[in-house]
């Protein structure tokens, strides 16, 4: 069987049997039904401007509706302007809150409970506006120079660190898109390490291990529960947004595709990583029991990750942790996208935090499909994991090989590996801005490769 | 025909395979037997391609072994406990190349053939321990396997089920498919199989058709003579006394030695109440082979 056919046939059992699930159908529903019923809150609640409803008695009061007009427009807010036809009257509009305030004879107001409202605001202010433009005038002044006094030129202003246009909207995306991230690895990168255990445990691993390589097993339990964890979190989401746009409120911004494509990317990315790594620690216990402890490092990494995001976010995209935290892999998922779009990470240093989770994703791919493979059959004690990631030992390869040619291959691969590692390290530490670094870093990839490729030879050689 | 060559495999420093040869012909029932942690997991965990062999090869028909031809029952039992059973036999079966329809169909007829034809819809592990028994077997053959790899499945079975089991098997070889089994039940071996190879800490003891195994341990011959002289076991020459009480003697004959010659003596010295050659069971020659 192809290899495609057998990782699909692994994901789509893993899709059939947790959809069947009657807690993942409620979780679903309530998801579904809680994103829908807030979009539309939201939009209720948020999406209209503000609107006033004020009272005027007396002709002095309707005289100053044109400035009450003109300074609830300054304000950013709506007014509703009613005449009343005497004090009495105001009074109980005032009192059945059919109004929020009466102005009487342009100077004196009329509130229900507080004085301290933005209605009162407008008005109060509209009318000391009108004072001193009165009072301009009868100094002298035109109408015009009067109201040019009243309204100076803005104060020149100079941003040192000028911020992206729509800096609020893009940190919310990224906010937003950090924690489903975080979410999804949480619930669906535990969910697997605990289904890698549950078969291990119910020992039908070793059935499916023989006709089904355990990369391929491997290979399709993460996109099995991936692509679940992904419909998770996009059937609520596209409620959300559907509900929001039916009830007249935001919908996706639209001019944001670059950021939500980052996100997407590093979602991708990140879930990879991750549930590869939760994947081979439930390959270590035989138990469920054993399992949290076992995860206890991921969750930590993941934690770890998660809090310097948010403090990279909201505190500063650009300092110095930021900087080298970005090009570290486990917490590139959660930092780049921030570091992109709120910061002044490049194409460049974007394409390199790409390439450094992509090698590490390969390493974690082989150090965790040996010790899947390693300890998939073994039932018993927790396992150990440097007895189960250090590379086949001398006897067996020379064994399987039956040349000298491996065992000298033992002692070069180490060291270009480091060697590689220690170049890459160089050229992140110089920075990506100049040139050195930039070669630096080509040269440690190229090694890399070069070293994976060499041990892939190796291999189907022997 | 299955043939292993010379495979080698350890653990650390415990070594668990130390040069085993055999060959499974098709259609031949085969019965892999040895004492616990004599090897036999091991062996059929490389044979079905689970286990690396440090040395040595495993080939079908001369090539090399195509996992997804082989039925492996483990002696650890594994199936999904929650996962209905003919989605699950059904999944075994695609995972072995089936389609889904006919895996489908496969699952189903299995679980007719074993009496479960009302439970399809069942879990695992609302079964009862002989049934898991039976979907065990079943994930094995509904890919209609080329070969039958089985460990030990026999253990816990009553024997019912046990005949039940017995016959599916038979049929599969019937129909040319090797079936290796191991196990510790060596009367039911000896009665099932045509032939059987004994491990022990790793090595090969013997292996061959049971009848040559039996033919081939010593010769020996019981005679009960009554009224006979004490003496009268002493003019036969090419038969040693290796047993004697109350009227019953054991010979072992020498490879000269005439069966028809003892009985003769017997006959002129007394009355023969009972004569036959003595032919020891796999138990006793699997005592012998492990003790030596």
């Amino acid at each position: 069987m192809s290899a495609r056919r057998a990782i699909w046939e692994v994901a789509r059992r893993e899709l059939v049997e947790r959809s069947r699930s009657r807690v993942l159908r409620i979780s679903l529903v309530v998801l579904v039904l809680l994103s829908g019923g807030g979009a539309v809150a939201a939009a209720r609640l948020g999406g209209h401007t503000p609107t006033d409803h004020v009272g005027l008695v007396g002709t002095r009061s309707e005289a100053l509706a044109p400035a009450i007009r003109l300074q609830a427009k300054a304000a950013g807010r709506n007014v509703r302007l009613r005449k009343l036809p005497n004090a009495a009257a105001a009074r109980r509009a005032v009192r059945d809150g059919s109004v929020d305030l009466a102005l009487l004879d342009g100077n004196r107001v009329l509130v229900k409970h507080s004085g301290a409202s933005s209605a009162v605001r407008v008005v109060r202010d509209a009318v000391a506006t009108r004072a001193v433009l009165a009072r301009l005038r009868r100094a002298g002044l035109s109408e015009g120079r009067a109201l040019a006094a009243l309204a100076p030129r803005a104060l020149p202003t100079t941003v040192l660190e000028p911020r992206p246009r729509n800096y609020d909207r893009d940190e919310g995306l990224i906010v937003i898109g950090m924690l489903a991230l975080f979410m999804m690895l949480v619930f669906f990168g535990q969910a697997l390490a605990q289904s890698v255990t549950e078969e291990k445990s119910s020992r039908v691993v070793e059935l499916l291990l023989t006709t089904v390589p355990p990369r391929h097993l491997l290979a399709g339990k993460v996109l099995g529960v991936g692509l679940l964890g992904l419909a998770l979190l996009f059937v609520p989401s596209l409620a959300a947004l559907a509900a929001g746009n039916l009830a007249g409120g935001v919908g996706l911004p639209s001019a944001a595709p670059e950021a939500v494509a980052l996100i997407l990317l590093w979602f991708v990315l990140g879930y990879v990583l991750y549930s590869v790594a939760f994947a081979a620690v439930g390959a270590l216990v035989s138990r469920q029991e054993d399992l949290n402890t076992a995860m206890l490092p991921v969750n930590a990494v993941l934690i770890v990750a998660f809090y310097l995001a948010l403090f990279v976010v909201n505190d500063n995209p650009n300092g110095t942790l930021a900087r080298v935290a970005a090009f570290v892999p486990p917490l590139s998922p959660m930092l780049v996208p921030a570091r992109v779009v709120l910061g002044d990470m490049t194409v460049l240093g974007l394409a390199a935090a790409v390439a450094l989770d992509l090698l590490a994703t390969v390493g974690i791919v082989v150090l965790a499909g040996r010790a899947y493979e390693r300890a998939i059959l073994r039932i018993g004690a927790p396992l150990k994991l440097r007895r189960l990631l250090r590379p086949d030992t001398a006897r067996q390869r020379a064994a399987a090989s039956g040349t000298r040619q491996v065992q000298r291959a033992r002692h070069v691969e180490p060291a270009l590996r480091a060697g590689a590692v220690a170049l890459l390290l160089a050229g992140v530490l110089v920075g990506f801005g100049d040139p050195l670094g930039i070669a630096l870093a080509t040269v440690g990839l190229l090694l890399v490769l070069a070293v994976q490729g060499r041990g892939r030879l190796h291999r189907r050689h022997r | 025909m299955l043939e292993l060559r010379d495979l080698h495999r350890s653990f650390g420093g415990l070594v668990a395979v130390d040069g085993v040869s055999f060959s499974v012909p098709a259609g031949a029932m085969f019965g892999f037997v040895g004492r616990n942690g004599a090897g036999k997991t091991t062996v059929m965990r490389i044979v079905c391609g689970l286990l690396a062999a440090d040395a040595g090869t495993v080939t079908w028909n001369d090539r090399q072994i195509t996992r997804e031809r082989i039925g492996y029952m483990p002696e650890e039992r594994g199936l999904y406990l929650k996962m209905r059973l003919a989605d699950q036999l059904e999944y075994f079966a695609v995972l072995h190349g089936a389609s889904h329809a006919d895996g489908r169909a496969a699952a189903r007829g299995w679980l007719e053939r074993f009496g479960l034809g009302d439970r399809t819809a069942a879990r695992v592990e609302e079964l009862s321990h002989g049934n898991q028994q039976r979907v065990q077997l079943a994930a094995a053959l509904v890919h209609g396997p080329e070969l039958l790899i089985l460990d030990e499945p026999f253990a816990g079975l009553d024997p019912i089920a046990t005949d039940v089991m017995v016959a599916v098997l038979r049929e599969q070889a019937a129909r040319g498919v090797p079936v290796l089994i191991s196990s510790h039940q060596l009367e039911l071996v000896e009665q099932i199989c045509e032939s059987v190879a004994i491990i022990d800490r790793g090595r090969l003891l013997a292996w061959g058709a049971v009848e040559e195994l039996r033919a081939g341990g010593p010769r020996l011959v019981r005679v009960d003579v009554r009224d006979a002289p004490a003496d009268w076991t002493d003019s036969l020459p090419g038969a040693e006394v290796v047993e004697r009480s109350d009227g019953r003697t054991v010979f072992e004959l020498a490879p000269t030695g005439d069966p028809q010659r003892v009985l003769d003596v017997a006959r002129a010295v007394g009355t023969v109440t009972y004569f036959a050659e003595l032919r020891p069971s796999l138990a006793e020659l699997f005592r012998e082979a492990v003790s030596a």
